[in-house]
C-alpha cells in the first residue's frame, strides 16, 4: 500500500509538472497575444507597443489608447498618431539594428514596404554601425513631442479611393546624452495623414 | 505461502519491456533532434522535459496498473500506441537528418570522384591496356585529383608505364590532347559538358573517346571553417551553380543579421581573373578554377573581391527542379517569352515554355529561366539578374513555408546535389532568429529581408591560346566594378572601411515611390587592356552584328600602329556574295584573338557594289563623292567654279523668254545630266541652262531724240519694268544744252560700261538692242547753262559745258 501511495504521489507530481509545461509552452507560443495593444470597437488590433519602448513612448501610447477608447476628436487622434510615430521613428536607443525601423505601424500601410526600405537605406542606414561602435543606449532618444497644429484637411484621392485627410505639425526634442551629438538631427515636421477605414495613418511629411 | 500470479507477472514484465523500448526510442529521438536546438531553446527544453515526464508517467502507470489484469492490458495497448507514434516520429527525424547530412559537408569530406581517360581521334587506343608507353597528360597541381593523383594511382595499380607531360590546367591539357602533344588525358567524368561552352571546342570534343573510367572515394581536406553565430555576425557565402560539371553561376552573397540585408554579387563565369591555385596566379576563366578544386574557386573569389569567403553553397542545377516542386511554385518575372531547355541531360530539349511577365513557375520552368542566356536581352548579364531573382524567390518561399513535409521533401530532393559547409545548427539558429524578427515586424515576410543586387561588370574579349591558335571568349571585369562591389560588400559586412553616411533627417511621400538603390553599372570608362583582334568576318552561328569597313576603321583609331589595307570585292569577283552588306568585311589576314600589340598590318576584304547615289543614305559613301551635283538653283558663278574644278565639262545655255523670271536671272533651271549621276558615268559635256537677262529693243532711236521727255522715258520704263534691272533714275542724265528748244527733251541715247560711254545711238545707228542689266542712259537737256565765275570746268559723263 505504501508503494502504491508513493506511485500515486509521483503520478500527481508528474501530471502537475506536465500541466505547467503545457501552460508555459502555450504562453511562449502566444507571447505576442499578451503584448500591450490598442484595438478598435471590433476587437481588431490597430497599434501595439514593443516591450522595449522608452518610458516616453509608453506614456504617449497610453494617450493614444485613451483618445481611441474615449472617442476623442479626429484631430486629437491624428495628433497622437504623429506623436507616437515621431517618438518611435526618431528613437534609436531601443532599436536592435538597421532593420528595426520604428513607427511603421503609423504610416500608410499599403506603401509600408517603400517607406520601410527608404528609411532603411537612408535615415536608418548607419544604425547598426552606430550601435556597434557607440552602443544603442547612447543613440537618439526622443524626449518630448509637441503637436503645434492638428486639424482636418481636404479630402484626397489615392489609388481611386477618397480619404479624409488631416494636417498636423509637430516639434520634438531629444534626450541629451554624452557621446552622441544630436545637433542637426530633425526636430520638426509637417505631417499629412488620412483616415483609412477608421485607422489614421501618415501618408507624407516634410521637416527639418 | 503467498500465491504468485505468474501470468500477471508476465504481463507486467512485457509492459516493462515495452516501456524500456519506448524510453530508448525517446532517448534516441532526443539525440537526433539536438542539432536543431538553436531553432528555439525554450521550446526544446520544454519538449525534452515533457518527454521525460511522459516516460515517468508511463513507468508509474505500468507499476500502478500491474495489479489488475484489465488495466495491465490497457497499459499494454497504450504502450504499443506510444511506441508506434514515437517510432514514426523517430523515422521522420532520421529522414530529415539523412537528407540534411547529405547536404552538409564537414571541413574534411569523403567524396566519390570519377575519372575518365580520354583520347582524341585515335583508333589505336581503345582500352586501358593500349595506354602503355603512350604520352599521358597530367595537371601539374597537387590540388587536382582526376588529372593528377588519382590518374597516377590508377596507372600504378595496373602497372602501366607512360610518359608524363605536364600542363598547368585541364584546359591546356585538353588543348594538348587536341593538338596531339599527348595521347591520353585524364579528365573529370563530366569533361564534355565542362568544356563544351568554350568557343570552337565542340568539334574537337566530338572526336574524343573515353577509353577507361574509374571511381574512387577520396577524403578531401578543406580549410577549417570558422563557426560564426550567424544570428549575430555578418557572413559571406559563395553560391556556386553547377550545370553538368561546369560552374555556370557564381554569386558572392553576404548577409548581415543586424541590418537584414542580403547582397548578391554575380561574377560572370567567363571572368578572366588570376586563379589562386595556378602557378604565379595565372589568369584564366574563373569557372575553370572549380575544375581544380572547390577550395581553388573559394580562394580565387576571395582574392578577386578582397573579402573572405566564410561559407559555400554548391548546387547542381538538377536539384532545382525537385526542390522547387517540393516547396511549391515560385513567383518570377521573365523579361521575355521563350522556350528553354528542360532538365534532361540531352542538349537541345527545348520544351519548356516561359511567358513574358510575372508568373508562378514550376521547377522545370525555374531551371529553364535560370539557365537561359541566348534569348535574354543582354545575354549572360541578364541571366545573372535572373538567377538572383530565382534566389530571392526561393528564399521568400522558404521563409513563407510552414509545411514541415515540404521542407523534408525539399531537403531530400537536394540530396547529393547540394553541398554546403554551413552547419545545421548554424542554419537553424539563423532561421530561428530571422523568423522571430520577421514575425515582430509590421512588414510582410517576403519583404523583411532586403536584397541588394549587384554584379561585376566588364567587357567581352578574347584570350588567345598559342598552342592551338584558338581564342577563348573571355569577360574582363572592370577594376571600377570590382571596387564598387567591394564597397557594397564591405558596407553590408560593416568591415573596417565602412563609411557612415550620417543622414540626419527623413521625409516621405507616398506619391513619390522609392525603388531602392541601384548598384549595377554596366560601363566604366577604363582603357581596354590586353585586347586581341576581334573576329571581323561574318558568322553563321554567332548572333553578332556584321563588321563594316567604318567599324573596323573606328576600332583601329585607338590602335594606330596597325596599318589597314582594304581590298574591294565587286560583283565581278568570284568571292562576291550578294547576301553580305555593302562594305561588310568578309576576310581578314590576321586571325581573330591575336593580340593587337603583335599586329602591324591588317588586310581585309570588303564587299562592294554599285551604289545609287540618288538615294540619300548612299551619298556619304566614297562612291558618291564624284557625282554630278544638283545644279538647279545654283548661280552661274557657282556652277562655273565647280566646272573649273572638274575638268571643264559644262556648257552653259541661256534662256530668257519662256522661263524668264526676274529673280531667276543667272540661276540654273535645268541640267542635261541627272543630278547625283556618278561622274565616271557621264559621257560628253553637261549642258546647264541658266536664266539670262532679257533683251530689249528700241527700233528707231530717232523717234526718241529731241522728242521724248522725262515722262515718255518713265512710261517706257514702266512698260518694261520686269526686264530692266536698274532704278528709273539711273537711266536719266540731265545736262545743259545750248539749244533752248530742246530743253526737257532727250538729246542723246547712249550705252555705258563702267561709267564710260561705249556706244551712242543716232541716225546712223538708230536701232538699240540691249540686255536688261545694260547701262543705257537717256540724256535730257536742262536748257542753256548759266555762266559761272570759274569757267572751264564741266560736270557729268559726256556732258558739256557752255562757255
Amino acid at each position: 500500500m505504501k508503494k502504491n501511495k508513493l506511485l500515486i504521489i509521483g503520478l500527481i507530481v508528474t501530471l502537475s509538472l506536465m500541466i505547467i509545461i503545457v501552460a508555459l509552452t502555450f504562453f511562449e507560443l502566444q507571447r505576442d497575444y499578451f503584448s500591450n495593444t490598442i484595438k478598435n470597437a471590433e476587437g481588431k488590433v490597430l497599434y501595439e507597443i514593443s516591450s522595449n519602448a522608452t518610458e516616453y513612448q509608453k506614456l504617449i501610447f497610453t494617450e493614444l489608447s485613451d483618445v481611441i477608447e474615449n472617442e476623442g476628436t479626429p484631430q486629437e487622434y491624428a495628433g497622437s498618431v504623429v506623436k507616437n510615430y515621431v517618438a518611435d521613428f526618431y528613437t534609436w536607443s531601443n532599436k536592435k539594428g538597421t532593420y528595426d525601423i520604428g513607427g511603421m505601424q503609423y504610416v500608410y500601410q499599403p506603401e509600408i514596404v517603400n517607406i520601410y526600405n527608404y528609411a532603411k537605406d537612408f535615415f536608418y542606414r548607419d544604425l547598426s554601425y552606430n550601435i556597434q561602435t557607440l552602443g544603442a543606449e547612447n543613440l537618439l532618444e526622443v524626449e518630448n513631442v509637441e503637436i503645434t497644429f492638428s486639424d482636418f484637411n481636404a479630402k484626397i484621392e489615392y489609388n481611386g479611393q477618397m480619404y479624409q485627410s488631416f494636417y498636423v505639425t509637430a516639434n520634438w526634442t531629444y534626450v541629451q546624452k554624452e557621446g552622441f551629438d544630436t545637433t542637426g538631427y530633425q526636430t520638426s515636421g509637417e505631417f499629412s495623414l488620412i483616415d483609412r477605414d477608421g485607422k489614421i495613418e501618415i501618408y507624407r511629411y516634410y521637416g527639418e | 505461502m503467498k500465491k504468485v500470479n505468474l501470468k500477471s507477472k508476465s504481463n507486467e514484465f512485457i509492459n516493462l519491456i515495452l516501456f524500456g523500448l519506448f524510453a530508448i526510442i525517446s532517448i534516441v529521438s532526443v539525440f537526433n533532434i539536438l542539432q536543431y536546438l538553436s531553432l528555439s531553446y525554450t521550446l526544446f527544453i520544454y519538449g525534452i522535459a515533457m518527454l521525460v515526464l511522459i516516460n515517468v508517467l508511463v513507468f508509474i502507470l505500468v507499476r500502478l496498473f500491474s495489479k489488475k489484469k484489465v488495466l495491465e492490458m490497457i497499459m499494454t495497448g497504450i504502450l504499443v500506441v506510444l511506441i508506434g507514434i514515437s517510432s514514426y516520429a523517430l523515422i521522420y527525424i532520421v529522414r530529415i537528418n539523412n537528407a540534411v547530412g547529405n547536404v552538409i559537408v564537414s571541413d574534411d569530406v569523403v567524396e566519390n570522384i570519377s575519372t575518365s581517360f580520354v583520347t582524341y581521334d585515335n583508333t589505336k587506343i581503345t582500352s586501358i591496356d593500349d595506354v602503355s608507353g603512350k604520352k599521358f597528360g597530367i595537371v601539374d597541381n597537387e590540388n587536382v585529383l582526376e588529372g593528377n593523383s588519382l590518374a597516377i594511382e590508377e596507372l600504378e595499380s595496373k602497372n602501366i608505364d607512360v610518359t608524363f607531360i605536364k600542363y598547368d590546367t585541364y584546359n591546356n591539357m585538353l588543348l594538348g590532347l587536341f593538338s596531339r602533344e599527348i595521347d591520353v588525358a585524364p579528365l573529370p567524368k563530366e569533361y564534355y559538358s565542362m568544356f563544351i561552352a568554350n568557343d570552337g571546342y565542340e568539334e574537337y570534343l566530338d572526336k574524343t573517346e573515353v577509353v577507361h573510367e574509374f571511381s574512387k572515394k577520396v577524403k578531401i581536406e578543406g580549410e577549417e571553417t570558422v563557426r560564426k553565430d550567424l544570428s549575430k555576425e555578418p557572413f559571406s557565402v559563395l553560391l556556386m551553380g553547377n550545370d553538368g560539371g561546369r560552374t555556370d553561376t557564381l554569386i558572392y552573397a553576404t548577409f548581415n543579421p543586424k541590418t537584414m540585408v542580403v547582397t548578391l554579387t554575380s561574377i560572370a563565369r567567363d571572368s578572366y581573373v588570376p586563379i589562386s591555385c595556378y602557378t604565379d596566379q595565372a589568369r584564366d576563366k574563373i569557372n575553370h578554377s572549380r575544375q581544380i578544386s572547390r577550395q581553388c574557386t573559394l580562394d580565387t573569389v576571395s582574392n578577386l573581391l578582397d573579402e573572405k569567403v566564410d561559407y559555400f553553397l554548391e548546387v547542381n542545377f538538377d536539384a532545382v527542379v525537385d526542390v522547387v516542386d517540393s516547396l511549391g511554385k515560385l513567383w518570377i518575372d521573365s523579361p521575355v517569352e521563350f522556350v528553354g531547355q528542360d532538365s534532361s541531360e540531352d542538349r537541345g530539349h527545348f520544351t519548356v515554355w516561359i511567358a513574358k511577365g510575372g508568373q508562378f513557375m514550376t521547377g522545370e520552368q525555374v531551371l529553364a529561366f535560370a539557365r537561359e542566356r541566348k534569348n535574354m536581352p543582354g545575354g549572360d548579364l541578364q541571366r545573372q539578374l535572373n538567377q538572383q531573382q530565382v534566389i530571392r524567390a526561393l528564399l521568400t518561399k522558404l521563409l513563407e513555408t510552414r509545411d514541415t513535409n515540404a521542407f523534408v521533401s525539399a531537403a531530400e530532393s537536394a540530396g547529393d546535389n547540394v553541398k554546403t559547409n554551413l552547419s545545421i545548427s548554424q542554419l537553424a539558429g539563423l532561421a530561428n532568429y530571422v523568423i522571430g524578427e520577421m514575425n515582430a515586424s509590421e512588414l510582410d515576410n517576403s519583404y523583411f529581408v532586403q536584397m541588394k543586387n549587384n554584379r561585376i561588370s566588364g567587357y567581352f574579349s578574347w584570350a588567345y591560346n598559342d598552342s592551338l591558335q584558338l581564342p577563348l571568349s573571355i569577360y574582363k571585369p572592370y577594376n571600377g566594378s570590382i571596387a564598387d562591389a567591394r564597397a557594397l560588400i564591405n558596407r553590408n559586412l560593416m568591415g573596417d572601411s565602412y563609411v557612415p553616411t550620417n543622414h540626419k533627417s527623413f521625409t516621405f511621400n507616398i506619391y513619390t515611390p522609392y525603388y531602392g538603390e541601384n548598384f549595377i553599372k554596366d560601363y566604366y570608362d577604363e582603357a581596354e587592356v590586353h585586347d586581341p583582334l576581334p573576329d571581323f568576318m561574318p558568322s553563321m552561328t554567332k548572333e553578332s552584328e556584321p563588321w563594316l569597313l567604318a567599324d573596323v576603321k573606328a576600332w583601329l583609331q585607338k590602335r594606330s600602329w596597325i596599318k589597314l589595307n582594304v581590298t574591294e570585292i565587286w560583283e565581278t569577283n568570284p568571292k562576291y556574295d550578294a547576301s553580305y552588306l555593302y562594305n561588310q568585311v568578309i576576310s581578314q589576314s590576321v586571325k581573330y584573338g591575336v593580340k593587337t600589340a603583335n599586329i602591324t598590318q591588317l588586310n581585309i576584304e570588303i564587299i562592294k557594289r554599285e551604289l545609287d547615289c540618288k538615294i540619300v543614305e548612299n551619298r556619304t559613301d566614297e562612291q558618291c563623292k564624284s557625282i554630278v551635283p544638283n545644279f538647279i538653283g545654283m548661280t552661274r558663278k557657282e556652277v562655273n567654279d565647280w566646272n573649273l574644278a572638274n575638268g571643264n565639262i559644262i556648257t552653259f545655255k541661256e534662256t530668257t523668254e519662256s522661263t524668264y523670271k526676274r529673280e531667276n536671272v543667272n540661276t540654273v533651271i535645268s541640267q542635261s545630266v541627272d543630278a547625283y549621276t556618278k561622274l565616271k558615268n557621264v559621257t560628253g559635256k553637261i549642258e546647264v541652262t541658266v536664266v539670262a537677262y532679257p533683251t530689249l529693243e528700241i527700233t528707231d532711236v530717232l523717234t526718241i531724240l529731241n522728242t521724248w521727255t522725262k515722262t515718255d522715258i518713265e512710261n517706257w520704263f514702266q512698260l518694261n519694268k520686269d526686264k530692266l534691272f536698274k532704278e528709273f533714275s539711273s537711266y536719266i542724265i540731265e545736262e545743259p544744252n545750248s539749244d533752248p528748244t530742246l530743253t526737257g527733251k532727250v538729246i542723246t541715247v547712249a550705252l555705258y560700261e563702267n561709267g564710260v560711254e561705249v556706244e551712242k545711238y543716232n541716225a546712223s545707228n538708230p536701232k538699240i538692242t540691249f540686255k536688261g542689266n545694260a547701262d543705257i542712259r537717256f540724256v535730257i537737256s536742262t536748257g542753256p547753262s548759266t555762266p559761272t565765275p570759274d569757267p572751264g570746268t564741266g560736270t557729268g559723263d559726256g556732258g558739256t559745258t557752255t562757255p
